[in-house]
């Protein structure tokens, strides 16, 4: 039901304040640029909307206990959610900083750890080993250099 | 002839053979790491073609498609884990015959179906979608509007579990295609000032992300809820003497993939149906016919070979409303379109027009990596099976590695990596919330074709419904649209008529 309600939300945030601000009108009788967007965003609101009633519904006649939409996104789902935002700001900040040689061996070490921590030393030797191989196969097969 | 004269050149090339050799490998080796799939594969392997000619990237990247749909079965069969969801249905019979110590017989029996499947409906892909463009060719851009709006009401009816969320994936899809210049005036829209917006957002840092980097977090929920202990071990593969196909099993099981190569088939051209209805369909098919269908479940090669068949058949056949139509039918395709793009082509009609050698190139190179699959899964079949050894936190990392690079590939920009990372998430919340990715996918591509016809359509109509009926072919589209995205409600509507009628004295 939540999920529901802020996409509806973003929908409705989108229509009345983002298109008209991120589209330029054309001339009169012209098809216009803010159509696609528009179009988008009603799809999106009009869908939402029949999910929020269908689950108020469902709640209603099961005496409050049904969430269909948040029923599986417990606290698991979350910490993996929010682990996974971490580690990919991180990554960009490190690749952006570092370049993909060291950022993309802490990237390794990063997600090696969260799958096992008991395998540091098989992790470590994927982090030292596997950017500078693939940095070499894509330099000298597709002659590109990466930072 | 010429055509066909160069086409059979080029697909016989020496490095178009080693790249279709690479990609049925690759495709194999992704397929069978329980938790990766074949559009997982190519998601990984299309910045790989940035550098290689159009027809060596698509053999490539349809080698990679073929080699990973049988992949799959791969892990199912050996540890019931399938690598993807198509592949569950293999498993079903599959994993029992590797218990009973036939590994062998049961990956040979899938590897059989599954070329002969493929090789079924990449011979229909040739014989249908030639025709079926030179039909599509005579619509005209009102016709092509109606037909996409079709397709996306189809596609979001069939890929959720309620169509409200296949819409809302569909709507997120053109949402994010709006991004970037528009085809009338070529201003820049909802680019938020970045500079890097302004081409819009690039097709296949969003693929890798929402496809492979939400599966790497798929993967790390899954571990967390789940101890190493209790994870599956694979099965043993050492020799036996029943642990062979035989010439008997061959003849048993060939009426079984004749029957699902042609459900694979149906099913593969009709956009966003996709490989695991076709694999279930072909299961229950083959448990029908069958003599012993009390078997089925506990080790019959038939339900191996059934399931098999129809889900490698939908590879080839996928092509069909891609390569007619220019409409992606499932993810696969959908990604096949972004390579199509990188290469300066847009899949549809035309190209049989356009690029004749390259079609013929292409239909060539597919038959030939149908062959090349057989001869490789024949050859290294034990060798795949040591690939199930590879642990999580050794191949997740180095996936996550690669999808930034792929990324960064592609547009050449920290920007781009950006975008794959941010979608990463963005995927993991859509699967979590049941909002299917492939819908978002579809929606993503054909926004650009869609605003175009739509564009087009405003100015033949003269933006009014009456000049829209002057074209009768794009008016039952548009109302089979509206059948296709009302049918649950009125279905609903249907039942509960019936529920009171029951119910009532």
């Amino acid at each position: 039901m939540m999920a529901a309600l802020v996409l509806m939300i973003g929908a409705a945030v989108l229509l009345i304040f983002v298109v008209p601000n991120q589209t330029t009108e054309g001339w009169e009788g012209e098809f216009s640029q803010a159509f696609l967007p528009n179009a988008a965003a009603v799809l999106i609101l009009g869908a939402s909307a029949v999910l929020l009633i269908r689950s108020v519904l469902t709640t209603r006649r099961d005496g409050g206990t049904a969430d269909n939409d948040n029923a599986s996104a417990d606290q698991t789902f979350w910490i993996v959610c929010g682990l996974g935002t971490c580690g990919f700001v991180l990554a960009l900040v490190l690749l952006d900083r570092a370049g993909f040689l060291l950022g993309g061996g802490a990237v390794i070490t990063a997600f090696g750890m969260a799958f096992s921590h008991q395998h540091k030393l098989q992790i470590a030797i994927l982090a030292v080993a596997f950017p500078p191989l693939m940095a070499v196969l894509i330099r000298h097969g597709l002659g590109l250099v990466l930072p | 002839m010429s055509n066909l004269a160069l086409a059979f050149a080029e697909a016989f090339s020496l490095f178009n053979i080693l790249m279709i050799f690479a990609g049925v490998l690759l495709g194999i080796i992704v397929g069978a790491i329980p938790g990766l799939s074949a559009p997982m594969a190519i998601a990984i392997a299309v910045p790989l073609t940035f550098y290689m000619d159009p027809l060596t990237a698509l053999a490539f990247l349809v080698s990679v498609n073929k080699g990973g749909t049988f992949g799959g079965a791969i892990s199912g069969i050996l540890l019931n884990t399938p690598g993807a969801p198509e592949a569950a249905a293999t498993a079903l019979d599959g994993h029992p015959m590797a218990k009973k110590g036939q590994p062998i017989r049961a990956l040979r029996a899938a590897l059989f179906a599954s070329v002969g499947g493929d090789f079924f409906s990449d011979i229909v892909l040739i014989l249908v979608a030639a025709p079926l463009a030179l039909v599509a060719l005579k619509l005209g851009p009102v016709e092509i509007g109606a037909l996409v709006v079709m397709a996306l009401a189809f596609v979001s009816e069939l890929l959720a579990k309620s169509p409200a969320k296949g819409m809302i994936a569909v709507g997120f899809g053109l949402l994010v295609a709006s991004v970037g210049a528009d085809p009338t005036l070529a201003i820049p829209r909802m680019t938020f000032g970045f500079i890097d917006l302004q081409g819009g957002v690039p097709l296949m840092s969003v693929g890798i992300g929402i496809l492979a980097l939400s599966e790497v977090l798929v993967q790390l929920e899954r571990r967390f809820r789940t101890t190493e202990s209790t994870e599956a071990q694979a099965l043993d593969m050492s020799q036996s003497e029943t642990d062979r196909l035989t010439c008997h099993d061959v003849r048993r099981i060939a009426p079984t993939i004749g029957r699902s190569a042609v459900i694979g088939t149906l099913v593969g051209a009709l956009p966003g149906l996709g490989t695991t209805l076709a694999a279930f369909l072909g299961y229950s098919a083959a448990r029908r016919a069958s003599r012993d269908p009390k078997s089925f479940g506990k080790g019959n090669i038939e339900g191996v070979a059934g399931s098999e068949a129809a889900n490698s058949a939908v590879v080839g056949a996928n092509l069909i409303p891609l390569l007619a139509l220019g409409i992606p039918g499932n993810i696969a395709a959908a990604l096949l379109v972004g390579a199509f793009i990188i290469h300066g082509l847009a899949p549809g009609p035309w190209l049989f027009e356009e690029q004749p050698v390259l079609i013929y190139g292409l239909f060539i190179s597919m038959l030939f990596a149908t062959c090349m699959n057989f001869v490789v899964g024949n050859l290294f079949l034990r060798w795949f099976a040591l690939v199930l050894r590879i642990p999580a936190h050794i191949t997740f990392p180095a996936i996550v590695f690669l999808c930034i690079v792929g990324s960064y590939m592609n547009e050449q920009s920290l920007f781009a990596v950006g975008v794959t990372l941010a979608f990463g998430v963005i995927g993991y919340l859509m699967r979590q919330f049941g909002i299917p990715v492939v819908a978002f996918i579809i929606g993503l591509i054909l926004g650009p074709m869609l605003e175009h016809s739509l564009s087009q359509t405003y100015v033949l109509t003269d933006a009014s419904l009456a000049g829209l009926m002057d074209y009768p072919i794009a008016m039952v589209l548009y109302l089979l649209a509206v059948v296709i995205l009302f049918r649950p409600l009125l279905r609903r509507k249907k039942r509960g008529a019936d529920d009171i009628g029951e119910n009532s004295p």
